[in-house]
């Protein structure tokens, strides 16, 4: 088994960009859970509406297709940024990485707004279970996203002032699969929870 | 396409057209909820609508396709 | 046996005092912590026990209010399942899983420090309660709407916000451990070879990571319900209090495998190395854990049975019930044939793995019984299926843990726990635990319902309550053997060597303890016992031999060594977990507690921007003993 010896490094530590990648993946395995049981609340109370407005009085589709687009179109910035700043062109990584924290804010304000009409309209948290488990569920998803521009601002912080480093803390790659991944959250969402209902 | 060991990654240019593929796709999901006509067909049309969504941002943008086995 | 002499004196690795262990990042240091920790909570937990078992060790008893009986099932219950049993795992996974993987640490090791430290709060956060106002009162399983309802502001609260805080910390291990077994073994270490205990551990994590969420949902909801006026368990809003029971059993019942997995592990380490023989198929036991952890996830509703679920389910959910129970008879029968013609060394480590196959199994077959759902049914909430998953997690789990404690200790420590104090602990813990936990059987099944604080005189209950309660005493009298083991042999126990049990894996080819780099030269495994194959060979009738040169690489001086980076230690993990916890006691007292809310959100985000500012090993200059600056 000498051979063995040879060819191995044993003193060489894997790539910690490879292996932050996985634990991500698995974070994000966990993730799908979490809203996948907060979807199976949705769908357990979605006619239980009680005397308050349900999901074919309340929805506006136009507006959520809207930001669903918005958010949707984020993750093309994403993309393009992790492009970037595989390429080392570091303006054009911060360009990108703003442009998807904007959308990121812009998806975030129309969420703000569309929350505030359906109060308005008599939908509060406390109206029926469809209601609780709609806010519930997709201001969770908000919060992802709030996170998210927490992070995207950071990173683009960062590589203004050169401290974006692959090997250490979230990387251009890692946040990008975390900012990937609430999109396709909300793509779900989007179907299931407003398409499907109305 | 799996069965090649390694795909390069794609250009920018590609990742563009992704994007207004999955643009297209949306603009027909909401299309498709007001068209009448479409009866009992509307809710698998549109699961297979955000499916295929689905499949796209995480084979392309999440580096799925590109990425090798564990 | 072919070991080198080794030099005498036992040196702890890492900077001394409280703030070095406040701030260490090593997985060793990180798993002691974790081992006494979770010694204080099983011992805080075996008292609540105590006290319930006085309480019902006659008729009609008035030792405790029907409030005060409440607190105690619900926190000995939630104590001995989130922080004794689950962070016993996490001790010995931390201390021996990057050793027997052939690494210098986990994969993050700060993150695993934040693991640690968030159990730690998040267990007193809990116990903080019983000074605030009580206990949590509604059941380690919480059910809703009753945890909803219950009246005292607060109880519920505290138990919801903790499981929610020890639930990030185990996804955080959970992932730590994952990205550790699947990319940082050493060369040679593929994965049929890993040691049983690592896989098991490997299997652990992902029951964690995808059972935690559903119960982190449920736990949200009775959250929102009590605070913030959702109606996500209000029956009269046309809300189905079965969600809960789903979400929680989803959860629950892979935790179950979550508590047992790491012990079947630690004993098919422990079983081959006392009976001189590889384990007796090592696929099929690696196997077996992957497939009761998939399908661990399909037999959740065999707890509500009862609720009405209708035949289908229920017959599917009995089936699958049926089924694994497959997977771990194949185990057991792995266990056996490798005892069989064995040469059996009948040590303290053995004799709790032996003892685990015994009440193990008798766990196993009343947990069969529980799946005939009409069976079930006049076993639901008796004080069989206490007996029936005590035999599991008591006879199971925790003889499991001992076993790994007693073969471990050294490695640990450098010093052997003293053997006859251990037979004793081994048979006092036998003896009181069966003859706790056997009357049981016969009170469930006479009807004696769980969690009810008395029973009438008169109706059968009273000997074999009695009998329980002084199996109890027992117990915890072989508890004091085990502190007192401990305690001594830390100090003056017998001078262990490196492989003072002529091992089979790698961790017991380094120093004992290991210094912090855990290996002065990475090992290159070429088999699946690898230590074993470094030390022996087969003669022409399959007996082993010992080798002559045994492949065992001396110990360097620390001037020998090149320069091996080892992550720095830092405090930033330790605060950013308090942060925290200041923000759930903020949660618990709303809309008063909003002010700390804010404040731990602030401790938290120092302690985040801290963590990611500062690099993961500084430059060893200049660094050799940090002195903290005053802010």
């Amino acid at each position: 088994m000498t051979d063995l010896a040879e060819v191995a490094a044993p003193e060489a530590h894997p790539p910690m960009a490879h292996v932050r990648k996985v634990a991500m993946w698995v974070f994000l395995g966990s993730e799908c859970i979490f809203f996948g049981s907060l979807l199976s609340t949705f769908l357990l109370y979605r006619t239980k509406t009680l005397d308050g407005p349900g999901a074919e009085e309340i929805f506006n589709i136009p507006f959520t297709s809207a930001s669903s687009f918005i958010l949707l179109m984020s993750s093309l910035t994403m993309v393009l940024a992790h492009h970037a700043h595989e390429r080392r062109d570091s303006r054009a990584t911060r360009i990108w990485l703003i442009g998807t924290a904007l959308l990121g804010a812009t998806f975030l304000a129309g969420q703000v707004f569309e929350f505030t009409e359906f109060v308005q309209e008599g939908l509060k948290i406390s109206t029926s279970p469809f209601a609780s488990s709609f806010y519930v569920l997709t201001g969770f998803h908000g919060a992802h996203v709030a996170v998210g521009v927490l992070m995207l601002t950071a990173m683009a912080f960062m590589s203004a002032s050169g401290r974006l480093n692959d090997s250490e803390g979230m990387n251009v790659e890692l946040v990008g699969l975390y900012w990937h991944f609430v999109d396709v959250v909300w793509i779900v969402l989007f179907t299931v929870v407003y398409l499907l209902q109305v | 396409m799996t069965t090649t060991q390694h795909i390069s990654h794609p250009t920018a240019r590609q990742y563009w057209i992704v994007g207004g593929i999955l643009a297209v796709i949306t603009a027909i999901e909401v299309a498709v909820v007001y068209i009448e006509g479409l009866g009992g067909w509307v809710a698998p049309i549109l699961i297979a609508l955000g499916a295929a969504k689905f499949t796209i941002v995480a084979r392309w943008f999440m580096h799925l396709r590109f990425d090798k086995p564990l | 046996m072919a070991t080198v002499a080794e030099p005498v004196t036992i040196k702890s690795p890492g900077p001394p005092g409280v703030w070095g262990w406040l701030t260490t990042v090593d997985h060793k240091r990180i798993g002691i912590l974790y081992g006494w920790s979770a010694l204080f909570f099983f011992i805080v937990g075996g008292l609540e026990a105590l006290l319930i078992r006085l309480q019902l060790v006659g008729p009609n008893q008035e030792l405790l209010s029907a409030d005060a009986y409440n607190q105690l099932f619900t926190m000995h219950g939630t104590t001995m399942v989130f922080l004794a049993v689950m962070p016993i795992a996490a001790a010995f996974a931390n201390y021996f899983l990057p050793l027997m993987i052939g690494a210098r640490d986990v994969a993050f090791p700060r993150l695993n420090a934040f693991s640690y430290w968030l159990f730690l709060f998040g267990g007193i956060f809990m116990y903080s309660s019983f000074f605030l106002g009580g206990a949590p009162d509604g059941g380690w399983f919480g059910y809703a709407p009753l945890s909803i309802e219950i009246p005292e502001v607060v109880r519920m609260d505290f138990w919801a916000l903790g499981l929610l805080t020890l639930g990030v910390s185990s996804i955080g291990s959970s992932a730590n451990f994952i990205a550790t077994i699947l990319t940082m073994r050493a060369p040679g270490m593929t994965l049929l070879r890993m040691p049983v205990f690592v896989w098991m551990m490997l299997v652990v994590s992902f029951l964690l990571i995808f059972s935690l969420p559903t119960v982190t949902v449920g736990l949200f909801q009775v959250l929102f319900d009590r605070n913030f006026g959702t109606l996500f368990y209000a029956a009269d809003a046309g809300a189905d209090p079965l969600l809960w029971q789903h979400l929680f059993w989803l959860f629950g019942h892979p935790e179950v495998y979550v508590l047992i997995l790491p012990a079947m592990g630690i004993v098919s380490e422990v079983i081959p190395v006392f009976s001189r023989k590889p384990l007796f198929g090592y696929s099929f036991v690696v196997f077996a854990g992957v497939a009761i952890g998939f399908m661990g996830f399909g037999v959740w509703s065999h707890h509500m049975f009862t609720s009405g679920m209708g035949p289908v389910a229920e017959s599917g959910f009995a089936v699958a019930t049926m089924m694994i129970a497959v997977p771990t008879g194949i185990k057991i029968f792995n266990w056996l044939g490798t005892i069989w013609g064995g040469q059996l060394r009948l040590t303290t480590a053995m004799l709790f793995a032996l003892g685990f196959i015994g009440m193990f199994t008798i766990g196993g077959l009343s947990g069969v019984l529980h799946s005939i759902v009409p069976s079930d049914s006049q076993q639901h909430d008796t004080y069989f299926v206490v007996a029936h998953f005590h035999y599991v997690l008591f006879g199971g789990s925790i003889l499991g843990s001992l076993a790994g404690l007693y073969y471990w200790f050294p490695k640990m420590t450098g010093r052997l726990l003293n053997e006859r104090i251990g037979k004793w602990h081994f048979w006092l813990t036998l003896i009181g635990f069966n003859l706790t936990f056997a009357p049981m059987h016969f009170l469930g099944l006479i009807g004696q319902p769980r969690r009810t604080y008395r029973y009438p005189e008169g109706v059968g209950l009273d000997f074999w309550n009695l009998a329980a309660t002084v199996g109890a005493f027992v117990i915890a009298v072989s508890v004091l053997f085990l502190i007192y083991n401990i305690v001594v042999s830390r100090r003056n126990g017998e001078i262990a060597g490196r492989d003072p049990w002529d091992a089979r894996t790698v961790e017991w080819l380094t120093a004992s303890p290991p210094a912090e780099h855990n290996f002065d030269e990475i090992p290159i495994v070429t088999a699946r016992d690898d230590l074993w194959e470094r030390k022996y060979t087969i003669d022409d009738n399959g007996y082993p031999v010992a080798r002559e040169n045994p492949n065992i690489p001396a110990l360097k001086e620390p001037d020998e060594l090149g320069e091996i980076h080892m992550p720095s230690a830092s405090y930033y993990p330790a605060l950013t977990a308090l942060g925290v916890v200041i923000a759930m006691f903020g949660l618990a007292y709303l809309p008063v507690g909003f002010a700390a809310v804010g404040v731990g959100a602030m401790v938290m985000a120092w302690g985040i921007f801290g963590w990611s500012m500062e690099p993961v090993a500084k430059d060893h200059a200049g660094h050799g003993d940090e002195e903290h600056d005053g802010d």
